[in-house]
């Protein structure tokens, strides 16, 4: 029981790492951009950081802001965020990115290390539509959190918005997260994956997509996404029809993949009764996104009956409950 | 409370008792305990088979999920227990022909690339007799564990010559300041030595295999580690065939200077373990594709699996999905012939391998002493 008051559900995602932690009775939040940005080094510059509490480190000639303040500094000095993940994995292109997550993750942890506590972090699918390099992105992040002192397992992450979401089935049906840099899916029965996939295009491949289109920045078209974007099925705003069109890209790409998995696992229907689907993720957050699933859903006729599909409670805090779920429960 | 409509007595009640649960961790930890485990014969008629049918209806093996139970007896398992392999084939002699300064060369062709060797410490193991049950103490080699880097690959042809060339100048730096393999065979077939053959290399983490004599248990100590660089965890394997061609005579190299049966060649993915939840396939490199018949070895995905057969070890569908989706046939004999054993025994197949698994944790408990002061585990090899 003692292990269970220091549990720790995290989900290391492209966009944002969340942690959730089993103190006592309550469970704790604490999330960061998974991004950082480099301003020119001045003595200035880093004392104000330090006066303003920013998180940063000097690395070289480079101030280099992390975290959710990044997003911030990005804006301010029109600088464009880098990423230590790219497609739900770490980012080859970013040298130092195993260092940069090693930061952010001590950021919603806390200095203190683990001391054994168990630690139960999200992972991808394995890719439906790319390679993937998901091994040396697990084993690192594996021996990163166990270095810090935790007792680590790993979830898929579909598997873990079902964990999170469904347990008034028994852990059986569907979990869908859209994310900043992948879609995991994940069917479950009685709480064991059926099949779980991913696919590599997701929020990024939105905004950098519809950016190129529409002669925009990236930074830009995120914003308008967070802000302003909506499935209303018609837009005057380019951006916004951009926008459109890549969500319609990424939505179809995942009801065909789920498809495919039904109609080759041919195990879903064996459950012999309609299941849940639950969608979660920062990318499913415009309004209408539920509906506009579900509709593509219909028309693509997966092969098994859902007994509801629907956004999660908590869709971006849900991986990593689920992991959380996972941590406690020792699996 | 949801109420499911469900196929089989077994996952009725199953489902019945989980709603009943409120806390969601401890729902989650009765599924995975009781789904893994043998009910008692009390509360269930027919549980082992309901299980099993319920599970295999949807593809799930019976055996895939972690048995939480009382500990049973201490037990004896058969000295009849499988022979998991049969006698080696015959090697070609094979002898080194010339040593240079950073390089030796053999005579069926094979060439060893030393530069990049590293010393770590002398093998020294013990593996414990089937028939007897007694330890025996080794230090040669006793088998060939074939890896994968699962590093990132360049397309292999001319225009990414130089990134092909860094991505294999990168790796072998890893792998050396790790210690992981004792050789790694890069894209174009080079073969280089990393860690010293009479040296411990940290490749097999938690580990089982066997052969006709011996088990033997976490294998960094007693097998040697050959490492391709190459992806086997994606749909198309990316091996080179002159990977293939090197391993082959690098495999017979090892095979007779050292004497190795062919049933002592086996991959990573083969003998990868999790005691924690009592699964196979940890890792999973070369959980299938892998070129037994170009290295000249028989198809080794055909012969038992000694953690299922001789230790109880279940699979999950993860990784099922890591074989192709289909379960070797290995597997299945394993499985087979733990069922056998288990009537033979006179206990059902859940006692039988929950038995088994305490015989794993006293084995491995037994083997950790006997190696204490001289293991080093490394949880990412």
């Amino acid at each position: 029981m003692k292990a269970e008051k220091n549990a720790v559900g995290l989900d290391i995602g492209t966009s944002r790492i969340v942690s959730v932690k089993r103190v006592g009775e309550k469970d704790q939040t604490s999330a960061q951009l998974n991004a950082f940005v480099t301003l020119p080094y001045s003595k200035l510059t880093a004392g104000v950081f330090e006066k303003e509490g920013v998180p940063y480190v000097v690395e070289g000639d480079d101030l280099v802001v992390y975290g959710n303040e990044a997003a911030r500094f990005a804006n301010l000095f029109n600088r464009e965020m880098r990423r230590p993940m790219t497609k739900g994995v770490l980012n080859a292109g970013e040298p130092g990115g195993a260092a940069m997550i090693r930061r952010l993750i001590t950021s919603v942890l806390g200095e203190d290390g683990g001391h054994g506590s168990r630690i139960c972090f999200s992972v991808p699918g394995a890719p439906a539509d790319a390679p993937d390099d998901l091994t040396y992105h697990e084993k690192t992040l594996r021996q990163m959190l166990s270095s810090m002192g935790y007792e680590v397992s790993s979830i898929n992450e579909g598997l873990a918005v079902v964990l999170a979401e469904l347990e008034s089935t028994n852990y059986t049906g569907v979990g869908v997260s859209f994310g900043g840099g992948m879609c995991n899916v994940c069917m479950a029965y009685l709480s064991v994956p059926v099949f779980s996939f991913s696919v590599s295009k997701a929020g990024d491949f939105i905004d950098s997509s519809a950016a190129s289109v529409a002669n925009e920045s990236v930074t830009r078209i995120r914003t308008i996404k967070e802000q302003s974007f909506h499935f209303n099925g018609y837009f005057g705003d380019q951006a916004k029809q951009a926008l459109a069109v890549y969500y319609d890209e990424v939505i179809r790409l995942v009801v065909a993949e789920l498809k495919k998995a039904i109609t080759e696992t041919r195990q879903p229907a064996s459950i012999g009764r309609p299941v849940p689907l639950v969608i979660s993720g920062g990318s499913s957050l415009p309004s209408g996104f539920v509906d506009h699933f579900t509709a593509s859903l219909n028309e693509a006729k997966p092969g098994i009956d859902f007994s509801e599909i629907r956004a999660a409670a908590d869709p971006l805090n849900a991986t990593a409950k689920g992991a959380l779920v996972a941590a406690l429960a020792g699996i | 409370m949801t109420r499911l409509p469900v196929r089989g007595r077994f996952v009725r009640e199953l489902e019945k008792r989980a709603c009943a649960i409120t806390d969601p961790a401890e729902k989650l930890r009765f599924l995975r305990r009781e789904l893994n485990s043998t009910p008692e014969p009390r509360r269930w008629r027919m549980p082992l088979k309901a299980a099993s049918f319920a599970l295999l209806a949807l593809g799930l093996p019976f055996a895939a999920y972690n048995g939480v139970g009382s500990p049973p007896e201490p037990l004896k398992v058969a000295a009849a227990a499988p022979a998991v392999s049969s006698p080696s084939a015959a090697v070609a002699k094979v002898w080194l022909v010339e040593e240079r300064a950073g390089s030796e060369f053999y005579s069926n062709g094979l060439r060893i690339e030393r530069q990049l060797e590293v010393s770590t410490k002398p093998r020294h193991y013990r593996a414990l007799q089937r028939a007897s049950g007694t330890w025996v103490e080794r230090t040669a080699p006793a088998g060939i564990l074939f890896h994968t880097t699962e590093s990132w690959l360049a397309p292999f042809n001319a225009d990414h010559n130089n990134a092909i060339k860094e991505a294999g100048t990168g790796i072998l730096s890893y792998v050396r300041g790790r210690e992981l393999y004792h050789f790694v065979i890069d894209r174009f077939g080079r073969v280089f030595r990393l860690v010293v053959e009479s040296d411990v290399a940290y490749h097999a983490g938690h580990s089982v295999w066997a052969d006709e004599q011996l088990t033997y248990l976490d294998l960094n100590n007693s097998f040697l580690a050959v490492s391709f660089e190459a992806q086997t965890e994606k749909a198309v394997p990316s091996w080179t065939a002159a990977q293939a061609n090197a391993a082959k005579l690098l495999t017979e190299m090892l095979r007779g200077k050292y004497g190795i049966s062919a049933a002592n060649c086996a991959t990573h993915a083969q003998v990868s373990v999790n005691p924690r939840n009592m699964l196979l396939g940890y890792h999973t490199d070369w959980a299938a594709s892998f070129p037994f018949r170009e290295l000249g070895l028989r198809d080794g995905y055909q012969e038992p699996i000694p953690a299922v057969a001789l230790f109880g070890f279940g699979y999950g569908g993860d990784f099922l999905t890591a074989l192709g989706g289909q379960p070797w046939p290995g597997l299945v004999l394993a499985e087979q012939q733990l069922v056998k054993d288990a009537a033979a025994a006179g206990q059902t197949p859940g006692t039988w391998r929950r038995m088994l698994r305490e015989k794993y944790r006293k084995t491995a408990e037994a083997a950790r002493i006997n190696t204490a002061g001289r293991e080093r585990t490394r949880d990412e090899s």
